[in-house]
């Protein structure tokens, strides 16, 4: 045990001294992993509070669910509150209706008799709970069941193209030798340069005119040849030894069999970073889809949050809960996968 | 100055021992080779003495002082890397003056100190270059150089000459062995190579396993090794070992030859190939 | 679990072996036709039609619309007018003032976008070298906190200004801590100064984890013995980073820097999400111009668009190459 502690406290200092190096270490990652994590930890919890509770300020730590009970001669349970009675003694009540500045209030255990108490002497009565509708309405109730399914959709689709058409450019420059193959990377390479920002007007007007505006496909499309995928995937391919491509050629394989059956297996490392930025780009796309939908049952989940978020009257607990749940497939792939992701991208970010 | 001694030092790395309870002392102006095959833990010893890890137990004196609390940057000690560790962005001059720059000394002595020291390892020319520009064995008179240039209580010096073709690693020992003869400052040197270790060495630390295996001079190694892995190590080609029986006080080998042995029952028998002769006699 | 993955992976790729099988015969047969070179044309077809459709054939027709005018958005109804747009982008009385220029949304865009690059940038560059350097020791539990301070960079944009305006507003949870420390309620998102710091602030928190990797990674190839080397010399900490890591850090730290730059000029998605381009348009930056310009503003003018974000592009252009050349020299040094 000694030793773990001797472990995890080595610092540069000597005999045990805590170095100024050691200590702005710690405080470093100690705040560092409360900002990082906070926020995403707060919206969480904000997501699980109904409407009334989001507007108090300040604001409490958990989700709370005020307890109701049911209460003989009403017909839906009661809400429960906390009220100081004038000879200073509490007692749980349950509350009736509001009128004007008071309320009008009953013991459970005694139905019958109605007590008006003043607004300010009763706190309402609290458990931790969490408010399932928050999540369950917009599904139900807006579209949101459908922008999940788009967003899936495009995410799958693209992942799967895009993995298919890199891998074929990468495997053509990585392991043939042609003519042009220079002037073909120089101008991935200046694809590289020019952002959609630039060409988005124009990007626009091609999507318009092979008919793709307003259509999934748009949002698709455009996005698959990404030159960072080709890159990562052809700087892979060049580890495989030429000498298997070669010995499968002697034994009659066909260029698309050596690609299919023995490049591609091969790049299997590769192709799982690809996927893996390639799924956390398609769902967090945001400014393409913006302007090439504009049929609201074809929206994204992003697009659809950003509509609902940006409207008058905002329902922040339905928001909330949405973003919370777009946000849910990257934190799976975080949590199990970034261990490749953080290798991969020291690897390619390099170059 | 430079009298360096150790007391029951022991390392372990999380749960592997790995020096196990060494005791040494190392004279001023000691030439000390520590050798032994790889893994025996001479390069950890180095380090420890140098302060770039601390040991789990044992007490490390550098001239009566207890130092094993001290960082490595005050204990007075110059280290020659087995990479040589210079400073890829700097110039010669400027790997040479860091060290001192550190310690606020002046301009002037700074530049001093580094001009002797250049001109003692003959890179003199090479100052304003940078390492990447020079040869391996130039790279290694730089490194020698950093460690002269800070007047150390003793040199440590990790396996320098193992990166050098086998010409030049000859050609630097020598110069190594001249440079302590005229600095008389005490050197610790690890090496796996026991004829740079018998060639250079006053004495000679053999290493097996982080323990000692023996502390003596090249000549009584060779002659007088205390036990079969020093017999076996020290000498190439390597001793030949036999199995025989002494019995009544007499070794018998077959041939007649007898060796009276005060010892009885089954002895291991070391012959040196350097004292077989070919002879005429059957 | 790797077992499951794998089955489930395996049916899932059932479909596309069989269709890969099915074109092999096709594909053969195409091979025969047109030896190596038509099959290495066919591996790079999908790839390079998509970018040349989607990419170069825009690009080059950003050029066209931005000598055209009019409102709509197909290119044969639009008039041929020459560098008019490009007049009307540049016609300014003095071109650090906004409200003298014709096109003063275009111009307040440029000035926030380039206070917006610079602060951000520094900031971020800043965090990402301290957070590097210090995951760079060797502390317990790397792994886990190289993890911390990535997760932000994989949120998507939409949610990154939700949670953030979230936090930002009046009752909320920042508030909270401000008025805990004893101060206002600050005003956050209705206040052009600190609404402006919380686009720098919200971007700088998103992204600076990816960055850290990449400086990471630089710091991790510079040589532990150097460090031992500069141990032995008695090097204080200050002297260490300043003389040892940051020199030989520095093709690294400039390739870092330029993609930084090159991100922030293109600054849209979160803090469009964070604020809208307000209060006012003390938050808008010139990617959100383009958008407004091209497609969502009331007057919308697709030639004023395209030869705004022709201009825009033109510093990216620049900035790119300057990161190629850095991106070789980085190498290069390397390979020392």
């Amino acid at each position: 045990m000694k030793a773990v502690g001797r472990f995890l406290f080595r610092k540069r200092g000597h005999g045990g001294a805590w170095h100024w190096t050691d200590v702005v270490t710690w405080i470093w990652l100690i705040l560092g992993t409360i900002i990082m994590f906070g926020p995403a930890l707060w919206l969480v919890s904000s997501s699980f509070k109904g409407p009334a509770q989001l507007a108090e300020f300040p604001p409490t730590l958990l989700p709370y669910v005020q307890e109701v009970a049911n209460v003989e001669g009403h017909d839906t349970p009661l809400p429960l509150y906390m009220v100081t009675m004038e000879d200073g003694s509490t007692r749980v009540m349950a509350e009736i209706r509001r009128i004007g500045t008071s309320a009008q209030m009953v013991d459970p255990a005694d139905p019958q008799e109605r007590v008006s108490v003043p607004l300010v002497d009763r706190q309402p009565l609290r458990e931790v709970g969490l408010a399932l509708n928050n999540y369950v309405d917009p599904f139900l109730a807006f579209d949101f069941m459908r922008y999940l399914g788009n967003s899936v959709f495009v995410t799958v689709a693209a992942t799967l193209l895009t993995l298919l058409t890199n891998s074929m450019a990468a495997y053509a420059l990585s392991k043939y030798r042609f003519r042009g193959r220079d002037a073909v990377m120089l101008l991935i390479v200046a694809t590289l340069m020019v952002p959609l920002s630039v060409i988005l007007v124009p990007l626009y007007s091609v999507v318009s005119s092979v008919g793709l505006l307003n259509s999934l496909w748009g949002v698709i499309l455009p996005t698959i040849a990404t030159p960072t995928g080709v890159f990562l995937l052809r700087q892979y391919m060049l580890t495989i030894p030429d000498e298997l491509i070669e010995a499968a050629r002697m034994d009659h394989a066909s260029e698309w069999q050596i690609y299919w059956r023995i490049v591609l297996p091969l790049a299997a490392p590769a192709l799982a970073v690809l996927t893996i930025f390639s799924v956390v780009w398609r769902w967090n796309d945001f400014l393409w889809p913006l302007i090439v939908l504009s049929r609201r049952e074809l929206y994204t989940l992003q697009i659809g949050l950003n509509t609902y978020a940006g409207e008058l009257n905002v329902q922040w607990h339905y928001i909330l809960a949405m973003t919370v749940v777009t946000m849910i497939p990257v934190v799976l792939v975080f949590i199990f996968l970034q261990r490749f992701i953080t290798t991969g991208i020291a690897g390619a970010g390099i170059k | 100055m430079g009298r360096i001694a150790l007391r029951n030092i022991r390392k372990s790395f999380q749960a592997v021992d790995v020096i196990h309870g060494i005791e040494l002392e190392i004279d001023e102006g000691e030439l000390v080779v520590f050798v032994g095959p790889s893994g025996c833990g001479k390069s950890t010893l180095l380090r420890l003495i140098a302060g770039l890890d601390k040991p789990t137990s044992g007490r490390i004196e550098i001239d009566g002082q207890d130092v094993t609390q001290t960082g490595a940057a005050d204990r007075g000690l110059a280290m020659v890397f087995q990479s040589y560790a210079l400073y890829p962005h700097m110039t010669v001059r400027q790997n040479l003056s860091f060290g001192l720059e550190n310690q606020r000394m002046p301009r002037q002595e700074i530049a001093t100190r580094v001009d002797a020291a250049a001109r003692m390892l003959e890179i003199g020319e090479l100052l304003e270059r940078r390492p990447t520009q020079l040869s391996g064995g130039q790279r290694q008179r730089v490194a020698i150089g950093r460690a002269i240039v800070r007047n150390p209580t003793a040199f440590l010096l990790d396996e320098p000459l193992s990166n050098l073709d086998a010409e030049l690693r000859g050609t630097m020992r020598a110069e190594l062995s001249a440079l302590h003869a005229r600095l008389e400052t005490t050197m610790i040197y690890v090496t796996h190579d026991q004829v740079e270790a018998m060639t250079l060495a006053d004495r000679i630390v053999v290493l097996r396993k982080g323990r000692i295996e023996q502390v003596d001079t090249p000549l009584n190694l060779y002659n007088r090794p205390q036990n079969l892995f020093v017999a076996g190590f020290i000498g190439a080609p390597n001793m030949n070992f036999f199995h025989a029986e002494a019995s009544d006080g007499l070794v018998r080998l077959p041939g007649g030859a007898e060796i009276p042995i005060a010892h009885e029952g089954p002895v291991t028998l070391g012959l040196r190939p350097q004292h077989l002769r070919p002879s005429a006699r059957r | 679990m790797a077992r499951f993955g794998e089955t489930v992976g395996r049916v899932a790729a059932l479909p596309l072996v069989l269709i890969a099988r099915a074109l092999d015969p096709l594909l053969r047969l195409w091979q025969r036709w047109t030896g190596t070179g038509g099959m290495i044309a066919f591996f790079l077809l999908p790839n390079m039609a998509i970018f040349g459709v989607f990419v170069i054939i825009p690009l080059v027709l950003n050029v066209v619309y931005s000598l055209t005018g009019g409102i709509d958005i197909l290119l044969k109804d639009r008039p041929f007018i020459g560098f008019d747009q490009y007049g009307r982008l540049l016609e300014c009385q003095d071109y650090l003032q906004p409200t003298t220029c014709r096109e003063d949304q275009f111009w307040t865009a440029v000035r926030n976008t380039a206070l917006f690059v610079f602060f951000q940038v520094s900031l971020m560059v800043c965090v990402s070298m301290i957070t590097a350097l210090i995951l760079n020791r060797k502390i317990a539990g790397r792994g886990f906190f190289r993890a911390v301070f990535f997760f932000p960079v994989l949120l998507s944009p939409v949610v990154v200004g939700l949670i953030w305006r979230w936090i930002l507003q009046r009752q909320g949870l920042m508030n909270l801590i401000v008025t805990n420390l004893g101060f206002d309620p600050v005003v956050w998102l209705n206040d052009r100064f600190y609404a402006f710091s919380a686009a720098v602030g919200v971007s700088t928190w998103a992204h600076m984890g990816f960055y850290t990797l990449i400086l990471l990674a630089g710091l991790q190839a510079i040589p532990r013995d150097l460090y031992e080397a500069a141990e032995m010399d008695a090097t204080p900490a200050s002297r260490v980073f300043w003389r040892i890591t940051l020199p030989l850090l520095g093709p690294n730290l400039a390739v870092v820097l330029v993609l930084a730059l090159i991100r922030g000029v293109q600054i849209f998605d979160e803090a469009y999400v964070l604020t809208g381009g307000g209060p006012g348009t003390s938050t808008l930056f010139i990617t959100q111009y383009i958008y407004e310009v091209g497609f969502a503003s009331f007057l919308r003018n697709p030639g004023l668009a395209a030869a705004a974000s022709i201009l825009m592009g033109l510093v990216l252009v620049v900035l790119t190459l300057v990161q190629l050349g850095l991106s070789k020299r980085a190498e290069k040094e390397r390979a020392r």
